[in-house]
């Protein structure tokens, strides 16, 4: 077909695929979005291939679905109408790390584990999510506003600026980037439209091709707490003190069922019993020390953190469930991606459906009252459900993870699964949760309720992309 | 002004309905008030809008846009009105909203935001957040100037090192397009009255509302926003004493202190703000000049420049780093400072002259929790200029500011002494920065005159180099945007789709006349040369 | 002055150290909205937080110090023609002359932006523009000697019954002048009574003109009619010379304010007083001593002319006034709360009654009163407490108007019943 032949012209034929066998693999995620297939797969190592190829799909009006990730799981690189997937992993290098104004330059092909490992020999990082899958793009993550566990603030917007080509192949940056003659080009902002328009944007405006992160220093000693808690009424208020008072770094909530799908080392042999021994829920909060003085840091932090237990009867611990070296095993998973065998999430059935959302922190107990409710209308054990809750910007706001786990083989169980899922999403939406990312039928459900942000969302679409080309079907489009 | 004909009647007519007569004016007298501010841009381009209106709802600003839409007359709005060159009128049958009415303030204690409508100044909302434990960052402008067009608009927040940019303390957003249609964002979207969050969803529409600088209605009117508070360990009253212009304000020295370090370089002083960044110590960080220093503490023009030429600030407050340690868990303050000691020692930095910190420090430093310059520049001369107002790294700073310190002495005179006034602002513990340089001049025509030639030139310079100043950012993007990803095109397409009528501050942001006029010159340049591209 | 590179400073004279040039002045203002504000420093709630009563009732900027600063410029300059402005009085006298605009701006500026509108004010009526509402008060004054529209005849009948010396045929140190308010407003002729007893208790050798007192010339000076000021004071200084007289005492801040900052203009030299200054001296000698407690939470109001308006402009100076003797005279009350109101001292909300919007705009005065009260009772204030007729008048009034029980007293009444 001439397309592949003017695609491979560009990029070289060896880096043009339209073999079924690869198309199925970019057809589908661990999502429940419905499979489709791409007509071609492009592999491209520069930016010049990438304008060439997209310049190219939008004479034509041909769709393409940017990829710069191994593994997806929320259906956002499943082409919705066919079309070109621009698979960007090749495009993996660490382009600049400035630990002096603790950023990292990186293409989108980049992974978590490949810019954690590197950035760990200068002592820094990129503030992570919660046990990213290592092969995960670290663009990716930053575009899609993925939660940071550390709720430092000035931690917060880990996306700074970046390149990207546009629809027509044009190049465009966003914040500073576009200032050529500066010397560092790391602020977030510059001439309107602004870095955040792309945030959340799923590849439909632009595709990146390179970006400014921040990157943050490695504490140099750190203290894992642990607060064990029997109810969901009973998580926000010490997160909020704790918060308040500026302390800690990495903080985060986790249900039984969660904790023990990251530490079972054998599953389902570990499992269960690690999960018995684990309280309902668990804050996990660490102090952490610079490279100056840091046991004093800590040693402050400790006291404010047991006046505090103190006051709101609670109590801190180095350990929860008797598990030996807890601290120091989860402190190392929280600044790494995922390193056990498979995939922490997929680990309990193979397959895994999450509900995520924003909302504020002392709605917990509101929602997961809600959720649960749901989950046992379906049949689904209350037990089996992975509950995570992120603080966000010290406890401002909060990000909730509900997780839904079946064998993606059985399709009757997909489908509860599915039906389950939706219907808690309706519900959460009806509630006031945020699906700030809108992924999949969230999509729907966001949009049919924010008409005007739905018509101008089009409107910028259309100027940015007025063939709807790059990943059309997605959000709105 | 075609003031008074039928057009003007027909516009009365509407918006007295839509706002009662008490609310519209057109009385001469009063749209004087309404025509300039201290900028040499605002003393120059004087002009009278058609009307003033006072607003006292969002939906009562809906109306007028669509009235604005319906009869086509451009409008704008102001906050306090402080700085004026990009919204004032500039076309016949312009409507002005002075937002003095939309004055709410609701402050989520819990989840740390405050939701405030366009007139709730900095200072108000200071007083409010701090009875619940809370505050929000005050930039230059002043306690008096507006929180909500600071967040919006401009900003810095003078705390931003723990606070960043004013731009990413906005949570939910609503906003009235130009079309009329009313925009809201993050958790907002959804239901219309939760602020909390101002993400997406989906891409994030803030990314409209501002970049360096707002779009100054030129994208619609923002009625309402959420920004974001942070814990304050200090007292629930600001403690103040004395009569002004003289007042004292000492916050309790068990939960702030100040350290004046002063470096023999500016590199240096720099170092050891990347350190206290790396260290992630302190509230507040700044690096002064001796400008600063003055402006802030005389209380009259004659003490100004009896220092300033004594050169008392100068020799004294040589490469300053300005930090305040707070207190937010107890012994925290212990910690820092022995961390600040060590790299003030590994820094070669020396504490400032008692006598200085005495001199200074209870009169003014904590102006940069609640007050901040405040238009104190104003007492030397009455106009302030910037060869430089730069946002990038500290070290980007450092690189342009040998550029702004060469155009400031091109035009001084007219310009008045400054020194070297180079401020800057780390922010998010030094991943960013903001770097200034200021200086003022006397508010004549002839000096405004040669003032608004340096920044023309500046903007010139700025295209030719690559750089985003400030000034450059509020530039029509028709002149700027070619030099910069040429944004000028993506954002014409989006204000011609929301702005058919172009009635929303037109001129500003992308002069559309301007630009359809040229698109249509080069589009018939290509018809009669095929091949040719459109460029520009 | 020559600019020399590296050593530039300004050319005009004017901006190395302030002299008064209405022009200048007008020019300089610069919409930093201080004007508007109390200092932000002093801002403890939002809510009452503004100083200017103009800017806050009318809203538009041409109503607010900084708007007639651009009016006046636009009229000098020739930009604005007087008879196109349409409100062209009521953008100069919709205005309480309470200087809060004024001591707003000195904090960063060395200007008298009230002094431009006083002397816009002046300019007005030399050229006939009268606010309608003035003149039935002025014309009256002009017959009468006195600002309440009352009969000359009876201004002396607050002091019947007293054993006082009359100064039209005796002579004395100290001239105690009630004042026209206190005069002829026959609820507040308590505390002028008490006033006076408290002085001759003292020992003071004082005596009144009684109905041959005549205004003080304060408030027609604030509304622009310098003529009729100058011989109001001609008169009462005159008349004072010929009584022996070396101090005038008054309980009335308008009055003081007229004396001590005005008089001196034209050539006074006496030494003026206002009561509470006398009363706080006396507790401070021993001289007045309390037998009785008042178990009540009180707050006092700042009025304009004993407060910021009593101030000497110089350029970097505190905004000086009589702040600290009616507090101490009332923190010494046995029995007393002392609560302070959100707004004091230099950036307290006027009362309403100066500069002549009594007279002219009763609805902007009734509602600047009532803003007071709403900030009395939201410190938690029983009573308010002041030392001026006008603002007791006002406030007496907007109580009633408002239907709350705040009590209003004047620091002499409450002497009086803690005595």
């Amino acid at each position: 077909m001439a397309i592949k032949e003017d695609l491979a012209a560009i990029v070289g034929a060896a880096n043009v695929a339209d073999d079924p066998e690869v198309l199925r693999k970019y057809s589908r995620d661990y999502s429940l979005v419905t499979p489709r297939m791409p007509s071609w797969v492009v592999y491209v190592k520069s930016v010049p291939e990438i304008q060439g190829v997209v310049k190219y799909a939008n004479e034509r009006k041909i769709p393409v679905t940017p990829r710069s990730s191994r593994v997806s799981f929320y259906g956002a690189g499943i082409p919705s109408q066919g079309g070109i997937i621009l698979d960007l992993t090749g495009m993996s290098k660490i382009l600049q790390i400035d630990a002096r104004n603790k950023k990292v330059k990186v293409e989108p092909g980049v992974t978590w584990a490949q810019v954690q490992d590197e950035l760990g020999k200068q002592g820094l990082m990129v503030s992570s999510p919660f046990l990213p899958h290592p092969e995960k793009s670290v663009v990716t993550s930053a575009l899609e506003r993925e939660p940071i566990l550390i709720t430092k603030s000035e931690y917060s917007e880990v996306f700074l600026n970046g390149e990207m080509v546009l629809a027509n192949g044009d190049l465009f940056w966003t914040g500073t980037a576009m200032a050529k003659g500066m010397k560092d080009q790391v602020f977030t902002e510059g001439l309107i439209p602004g870095t955040k328009l792309f945030l959340g944007a799923q590849g439909t405006l632009g595709i990146v091709t390179w970006a400014h992160l921040k990157a943050e220093f490695i504490p140099t000693r750190d203290k894992v707490f642990f607060i064990a808690c029997d109810n969901a009424s009973d998580i926000a208020e010490p997160i909020y003190s704790i918060q308040r008072k500026m302390l800690g770094s990495e903080c985060l909530v986790l249900n039984r069922f969660n904790l023990a799908a990251i530490l079972a080392e054998k599953m389902p042999d570990d499992f269960k019993p690690l999960r018995e021994s684990l309280p309902p829920y668990t804050i996990i909060q660490v102090l952490s020390g610079m490279h100056r003085l840091p046991d004093e840091r800590i040693a402050y932090e400790e006291r404010a953190l047991t006046g505090i237990a103190s006051e709101l009867h609670f109590e801190p611990q180095r350990n929860v469930g008797g598990i030996a070296g807890l601290d120091s095993k989860i402190l190392g998973m929280l600044r790494e991606p995922w390193q056990g065998d498979g995939y922490w999430k997929l680990r309990s059935k193979g397959g895994c459906h999450e509900v995520f959302f924003h909302a504020t922190m002392e709605r917990i107990p509101e929602f997961t009252a809600a959720l649960t409710q749901i989950a046992t209308a379906y049949g689904y054990p209350v037990d089996d459900i992975g509950i995570y809750f992120q603080p966000l910007e010290r406890a401002r706001m909060g990000f909730y993870q509900y997780s839904f786990h079946c064998n993606p083989e059985d399709a009757r169980e997909v489908d509860k699964i599915r039906k389950l899922y939706l219907e808690a999403s309706e519900r959460v939406v009806n509630m006031g949760g945020l699906f700030a990312t809108p992924y999949g039928a969230w999509a729907d459900m966001v949009y049919r309720r924010a008409s005007t942000y739905t018509a101008t969302l089009k409107v910028v679409k259309n100027a940015f992309d007025p063939n709807n080309i790059l990943n059309p079907g997605k959000l709105c489009y | 002004m075609p003031y008074g004909d039928e057009k003007h009647k027909l516009m009365y007519e509407g918006l007295a309905k839509i706002l009662g007569e008490r609310y519209v004016s057109d009385d001469p007298g009063v749209l004087q008030a309404y025509s300039r501010d201290y900028y040499a841009a605002g003393v120059l381009r004087r002009r009278r809008a058609e009307f003033i209106i006072l607003p006292g709802s969002t939906e009562e600003i809906q109306q007028v846009v669509k009235l604005a839409n319906r009869y086509h007359f451009p409008f704008s709005i102001i906050g306090t009105g402080m700085f004026f060159p990009t919204v004032v009128a500039v076309a016949d049958y312009w409507v002005l909203m002075d937002s003095k009415r939309l004055n709410r303030i609701e402050i989520d204690e819990k989840n740390m935001y405050a939701i405030i409508q366009n007139y709730v100044t900095h200072a108000q909302l200071h007083a409010e957040a701090i009875k619940k434990g809370l505050f929000n960052g005050i930039p230059e402008a002043g306690g008096q100037a507006s929180a909500f067009c600071n967040a919006i608009w401009a900003g810095n927040q003078d705390s931003s090192y723990r606070t960043g940019m004013a731009s990413r303390n906005i949570l939910g957003v609503e906003w009235v397009l130009p079309n009329g249609d009313i925009l809201r964002t993050g958790t907002l979207a959804g239901r219309g009255d939760d602020y909390s969050w101002g993400e997406g969803p989906g891409p994030d529409l803030r990314g409209l509302l501002r970049g360096i600088s707002g779009h100054n209605a030129a994208l619609g009117i923002v009625t309402r926003i959420a920004v974001k508070l942070y814990p304050w360990p200090g007292p629930s009253a600001w403690p103040v004493a004395g009569l002004a212009p003289g007042k004292k304000c000492e916050l309790p020295l068990d939960k702030f202190k100040w350290y004046l370090i002063t470096y023999p370089t500016i590199q240096k002083a720099v170092d050891a703000m990347y350190e206290m960044g790396k260290c992630e110590i302190g509230a507040v960080l700044h690096h002064l000049p001796p400008l600063y220093f003055d402006w802030w503490w005389a209380k009259s023009r004659e003490e100004y420049w009896k220092t300033w030429l004594e050169e008392y600030w100068q020799k004294n407050c040589k490469n300053v780093v300005a930090i305040c340690l707070w207190n937010w868990a107890e012994d925290q303050i212990e910690y820092e400072e022995k961390v600040l000691n060590q790299i003030i020692k590994d820094t070669g930095g020396e504490l400032i002259d008692d006598e200085v910190y005495q001199r200074w420090v209870p009169y003014t430093l904590n102006n940069w929790i609640r007050d901040s310059n405040a238009c104190r520049w104003m007492r030397v001369g009455g106009g302030l200029g910037n060869t430089a107002i730069l946002f990038d790294s500290m070290d980007a700073a450092l690189q342009l500011f040998p550029v702004a310190f060469e155009l400031m002495d091109k035009y001084t005179p007219p310009a008045l002494d400054a020194g070297r006034a180079d401020w800057i602002l780390p922010m998010d513990f030094c991943h960013q920065a903001l770097g200034e340089v200021d200086y003022v001049f006397e508010k004549t025509i002839d000096v405004c005159t040669k003032i608004q030639e340096s920044f023309v030139e500046i903007m010139r310079r700025d295209r030719q180099d690559k750089v985003l100043n400030l000034s450059t950012a509020m530039s029509l993007q028709n002149l700027v945007g070619p030099a910069f990803a040429n944004v000028h095109h993506i954002t014409a397409r989006i204000k011609d789709a929301i702005d058919p009528n172009n009635i929303a501050n037109p001129t500003r942001l992308i002069d559309m006349e301007k630009y359809k006029a040229k698109m249509a010159k080069l589009a018939q340049e290509a018809k009669q040369e095929p091949g040719k591209a459109e460029t520009k | 002055m020559v600019m020399e590179h590296g050593k530039s400073v300004p050319i005009d004279p004017w901006q190395r150290k302030y002299y008064w040039d209405l022009r200048k002045n007008a020019w300089h203002c610069d919409r930093d909205s201080n004007c508007k504000w109390i200092d932000p420093w002093e801002i403890k709630s939002a809510r009452f937080s503004k100083v200017c009563p103009s800017s806050a009732y009318y809203l538009f900027d041409g109503y607010s110090c900084q708007g007639r600063m651009d009016v006046t410029v636009g009229l000098i300059d020739g930009e604005l023609k007087q008879e196109e402005v349409h409100d062209l009085l009521g953008i100069y006298y919709k205005c309480n002359m309470c200087g809060g605009c004024d001591a707003g701006c000195k904090r960063i500026q060395d200007m008298e932006p009230l002094r431009v509108i006083q002397e816009m004010r002046h300019k007005l009526v030399g050229e006939g523009h009268l606010v309608p509402t003035h003149a039935p008060v002025m014309d009256s004054l002009r017959k009468e000697d006195n600002m309440m529209m009352q009969p000359k005849a009876d201004r002396g009948k607050w002091a019947e019954g007293l054993k006082v010396k009359d100064l039209t045929r005796e002579k004395a140190d100290v001239v105690f002048h009630a004042g026209c308010r206190f005069s002829f407003d026959k609820e507040q002729w308590p505390v002028a009574r008490t006033a006076l007893s408290l002085l001759q208790k003292a020992g003071v050798d004082v005596g009144i003109m009684g109905a041959s007192e005549v205004c003080c010339g304060g408030r027609p000076y604030e509304m622009g009619y310098k003529g009729e000021f100058t011989k109001f004071a001609e008169h009462n200084m005159e008349a004072w010379r010929n009584a022996g007289v070396k101090t005038v005492v008054t309980p009335c801040s308008d009055g003081y304010w007229a004396f001590k900052r005005l008089y001196p203009e034209v050539g006074s030299k006496f030494e003026v007083l206002h009561m509470v200054e006398f009363i706080d001296r006396l507790i401070k000698q021993g001289k007045i001593k309390f037998t009785r407690s008042i178990p009540m939470t009180v707050t006092y109001h700042d009025p304009c002319h004993l407060g910021r308006r009593d101030h000497v402009y110089v350029p970097g100076e505190p905004i000086k006034g009589i702040y600290d003797a009616p507090r101490d005279i009332i923190k010494s009350i046995p029995g007393i709360e002392f609560v302070e109101m959100y707004r004091n001292k230099e950036y307290a909300w006027c009362c309403g009654a100066g500069g002549g919007a009594k007279e002219g705009y009763p609805e902007f005065n009734a509602w600047t009163a009532q803003e007071r009260i709403t900030e009395a009772k939201a410190v938690g204030a029983q009573a308010v407490v002041t030392a001026c007729s006008w603002c007791e008048r006002n406030f007496m009034d907007a109580v009633k108007t408002m239907g709350e029980k705040t009590k209003v007293y004047d620091v002499v009444e409450l002497v009086q019943q803690a005595i």
